[in-house]
């Protein structure tokens, strides 16, 4: 059954992009908490300075240096962000894979850092396109990766890579030396997987998936 | 001055490094420990009055963070700290015996009389465990 890109934004776009928003908001927070306590700290250092103890200009910098640290960092977390948010603008595009991978990495990274595994992404060589919706390749990214570290062990590495297959047709490759689940459903991506004209493969040893793109 | 004693878990090291600091200036003895795993050991092994804790941690999270250590040492005063805190999960602390929840970033005045709070708290469930530990041993040698 072939599902309209309507039909997919309808039932599970809100929940995606209410993960993603959730885990987004956190990491923000996280950087205003440490600013927060570094501009304290330094109207502490003022505050002493005010009643005759000498200012220590290395403190000063190391804490200007922290704010500025997480400056860089909020920006990054509001940039992705703001991709993310125009994902749904064209419902149909040219789309670079390893763009999408690593966006979606940092969209979902609070709640990867949680399950305590470690990500890790090579790119292939050359850029590798895909055609449909931002939005839906990121979903699909995700919902593999979330189903994939559902059951793995802390301190795992996963590895992501993007390649061209024997048949010349874009690949995504998820790939970890422990098995995933042995029931690999994928429910609500099942759907975004027929926008791209993609298929799964899971291997015998079940510790790699294959996504493959047919367009 | 007060030297209350307290044990910040979190794993953003720049955020424990500054509130440490911040805490020293006003009279406390502040450790930090980067991991849950870490704060439990740290609480093994050493003699804390309060623990401020991170709700959202990897490997394992503030409120089972808090189960363990309420079990472990039951008079040990733990305040959480979160980046979005709601009803839910300030009721769910509070159950698991939180003296409080406070969301990030969090005032420095707020936080400091928590701990003071904290602290008087935890000094009154000491004193009512010595009281009963000394009226079990009367009890036993029938005095």
């Amino acid at each position: 059954m072939k599902h309209t890109a309507q039909e997919i934004i309808a039932q599970y776009g809100p929940a995606y992009f209410g993960r993603m928003g959730a885990s987004i908001s956190h990491d923000i927070k996280n950087c205003l908490a440490i600013m927060n306590e570094n501009a304290g700290l330094m109207s502490d250092h003022l505050m002493m300075a005010q009643k005759g103890v000498p200012p220590d200009i290395d403190r000063f910098s190391g804490i200007v240096q922290r704010i500025e640290k997480q400056i860089t960092r909020a920006d990054d977390i509001v940039k992705s962000f703001n991709k993310f948010s125009h994902s749904m603008d064209k419902p149909e595009q040219q789309l670079d894979l390893d763009e999408a991978v690593g966006l979606a990495l940092n969209l979902g990274a609070r709640i990867i850092a949680n399950k305590s595994i470690t990500v890790t992404h090579t790119r292939a060589a050359d850029k590798l396109y895909v055609n449909g919706s931002f939005f839906f390749l990121l979903f699909l990214i995700w919902s593999i990766l979330e189903k994939i570290t559902e059951n793995l062990a802390s301190g795992t590495v996963l590895n992501i890579s993007s390649m061209e297959d024997e048949n010349k047709q874009v690949c995504l490759s998820f790939q970890c030396e422990q098995p995933f689940a042995s029931d690999f459903g994928l429910q609500s991506s099942d759907q975004a997987l027929d926008l791209f004209q993609a298929k799964i493969v899971l291997d015998d040893q079940h510790n790699r998936v294959d996504l493959i793109f047919g367009n | 001055m007060s030297n209350e004693k307290v044990l910040i878990i979190d794993d953003e090291q720049d955020f424990t490094d500054a509130l440490a600091e911040r805490m020293t200036t006003r009279g406390m003895t502040v450790s930090t420990s980067s991991s849950a795993i870490e704060g439990l050991k740290n609480v093994e092994e050493h003699s804390f009055d309060v623990v401020v804790l991170d709700l959202q941690m990897p490997e394992m999270d503030g409120i089972e963070t808090l189960k363990v250590l309420k079990k472990k040492k039951p008079e040990l005063q733990v305040i959480l700290l979160t980046g979005h805190a709601t009803v839910e999960k300030g009721i769910e602390a509070m159950k698991l015996g939180a003296m409080d929840l406070l969301e990030k970033p969090a005032d420095m005045t707020t936080l400091t009389e928590k701990i003071k709070k904290a602290q008087a708290q935890k000094m009154i469930l000491v004193e009512k465990k010595s009281e009963e530990r000394i009226k079990n041993i009367m009890e036993s040698r029938g005095w």
